[in-house]
């Protein structure tokens, strides 16, 4: 049958204006459900980010200066193999070093771009036998003191414990959402039915004149669409400033937010995910609303 | 045009509103339900629209056994079914031209057809000056010949009015039965439930009389009684 989308538009904009307060309430739910869904998404991408360079149960990393001598480089070797704490080591020189920044910086083309390899300072990655915080500490601030050293970088007990609230956070907080969740959805099937409740006689006047049941249904699934929508969007606003004002403030503060990035592309994946959640949970709210009432 | 094989509908807590009913009504005739309240005119009405179902016994409209219909294709089954009511059912927000279009628009008929077709069928019902006015703006006898206007407009084979004049006066009430009759010349079959004696004496067709869910009496050309 011909739906014609004025039509649809037209009744759905009626139907969105009619119940203004059940329609706010509805998309302040889902904006607080998916905030909290795009926030724990972004919580577990901050993480991976964090912890790119450690990758492979590499625990220290021994950055040379850029402009190191070969000789103070093969030194640096030495001492580390002569040390009884390390397992082994890989070195990566300037190509590889570039390459590795490059990925952890892949979505940022300004910083990516800004070295060229013979300016990327080359590393050792270091394996340690015993990983305690007091020997990464030592070979620490050992290794920190030979000549050609930039600077001696250890994921020590910072990293696994932020990998620990971190995950503990997020996992809450999708439990969370997934609460708030459910109850956006019982309140737009709520909200479709007060909505067909105040157009029951317009909707028997459509079932008797012929009107198929698809026909009766659209239009509320077209609202819960859109409050879905609205819904999604105001969730990824909220999630886009909190990463713009609170994240630098957090990230500042150091702690465990310390090393915690996220990029644009992060950030508006989740914000596509927001949306696509939003429109699901509105129109299957609503056709589930509709049906119920449809089927009486 | 329209067949009852039988039909007997029961409701919540035994009520049995229609009992072994069987009629057989042709194309073109023009039928009066009459009876007391609750013998079971609504009931047979609801049932040929597949509002209700029977709970045995069979109905048959324009050939077809509406038992054995899936229940989307209602819908395309209620397409060539006016109804009317006592309480005429417009819609308080939309104006008597909106009423109309409302029926065709709602199955999918296209823009162009509904300009031609609503002005044509308001000027048919004499309400060609109301077309911008509100329900509340006419009066009852008015109020229903939207209603008519509203159940015609798709020119239907079948047209169910459940007590039309229950809510007008004895003048009124003529002028809409010589609306109904002016349909039912157009070759509608028309099934007519009613409590008006008057109506039914003056126009001399086909009456079936129910009581209690029985069909007690099934005359051509008969009177209220």
């Amino acid at each position: 049958m011909a739906l014609r989308p004025d039509y649809v538009i037209r009744e759905t904009a009626t139907n969105l204006k009619r119940n203004l307060t059940l329609t706010f309430a509805t998309v302040v739910t889902i904006a607080i459900a998916l905030t909290l869904v795009g926030a724990s998404l972004l919580m577990k991408q901050g993480v991976t980010h964090s912890n790119v360079r450690f990758r492979g149960d590499v625990q220290t990393i021994v950055y040379m200066k850029s402009d190191a001598s070969p000789d103070q480089i093969d030194a640096v070797k030495r001492a580390l193999d002569a040390s009884p704490h390390v397992k082994s080591t890989r070195y990566l020189n300037h190509d590889e070093a570039n390459a590795e920044f490059k990925l952890i910086f892949a979505d940022e083309p300004a910083i990516r771009d800004s070295l060229t390899p013979a300016e990327t300072p080359t590393s050792y990655k270091v394996q340690v036998k015993d990983a305690s915080f007091e020997v990464v500490q030592s070979l620490q601030d050992y290794f920190k003191t030979l000549p050609g050293v930039h600077e001696v970088i250890a994921p020590t007990d910072t990293v696994k414990k932020q990998e620990d609230s971190f995950a503990k956070f997020s996992n809450f907080s999708l439990l969370f959402a997934a609460i708030v969740g459910a109850t956006s959805l019982v309140l737009i099937v709520n909200s479709i039915r007060i909505a067909m409740f105040a157009r029951r006689r317009e909707i028997e006047v459509m079932k008797l004149v012929g009107a198929t049941n698809w026909f009766i249904r659209i239009p509320f699934m077209a609202e819960g669409l859109v409050q879905g929508i609205i819904g999604g969007a105001v969730g990824i606003g909220i999630v886009f400033a909190l990463r713009s004002w609170l994240l630098p403030t957090l990230v500042s503060g150091g702690g465990i937010w310390a090393g915690f990035r996220l990029t644009v592309s992060d950030v508006q994946q989740t914000g596509f995910v927001l949306i696509v959640a939003g429109a699901l949970v509105g129109i299957f709210g609503s056709a589930v609303a509709a049906t119920r009432f449809l089927d009486v | 045009m329209i067949k009852l094989e039988s039909v007997t509908k029961v409701y919540k807590g035994d009520v049995v509103a229609l009992r072994d009913a069987s009629a057989d009504i042709q194309k073109g005739e023009f039928v009066f339900l009459v009876g007391p309240s609750g013998s079971g005119k609504s009931t047979m009405l609801r049932l040929l629209n597949k509002e209700e179902t029977p709970e045995h016994g069979k109905i048959f409209v324009a050939g077809k056994d509406i038992g054995e219909l899936n229940q989307w294709k209602v819908p395309y089954l209620r397409r060539n079914i006016g109804c009317v009511f006592q309480d005429f059912k417009l819609l308080t927000n939309k104006t008597v031209y909106e009423n109309v279009a409302f029926a065709l628009e709602v199955i999918g008929r296209p823009k162009h057809v509904i300009k031609t077709q609503v002005p044509a069928i308001l000027e048919l019902v004499g309400l060609g000056k109301k077309m911008i006015n509100y329900p509340h703006e006419l009066s009852g006898g008015e109020q229903q010949r939207v209603s008519i206007a509203r159940a015609f407009v798709n020119r239907p084979l079948i047209l169910l009015a459940d007590e039309p004049t229950g809510n007008l006066d004895p003048t009124t009430s003529v002028g809409i039965m010589r609306l109904l009759d002016r349909i039912n010349r157009t070759g509608t079959t028309v099934v007519m439930a009613t409590h008006d004696r008057s109506v039914v004496d003056t126009m001399r067709r086909r009456v079936i009389e129910l009581d209690r869910g029985v069909i007690v009496r099934d005359q051509s050309r008969g009177v209220y009684e």
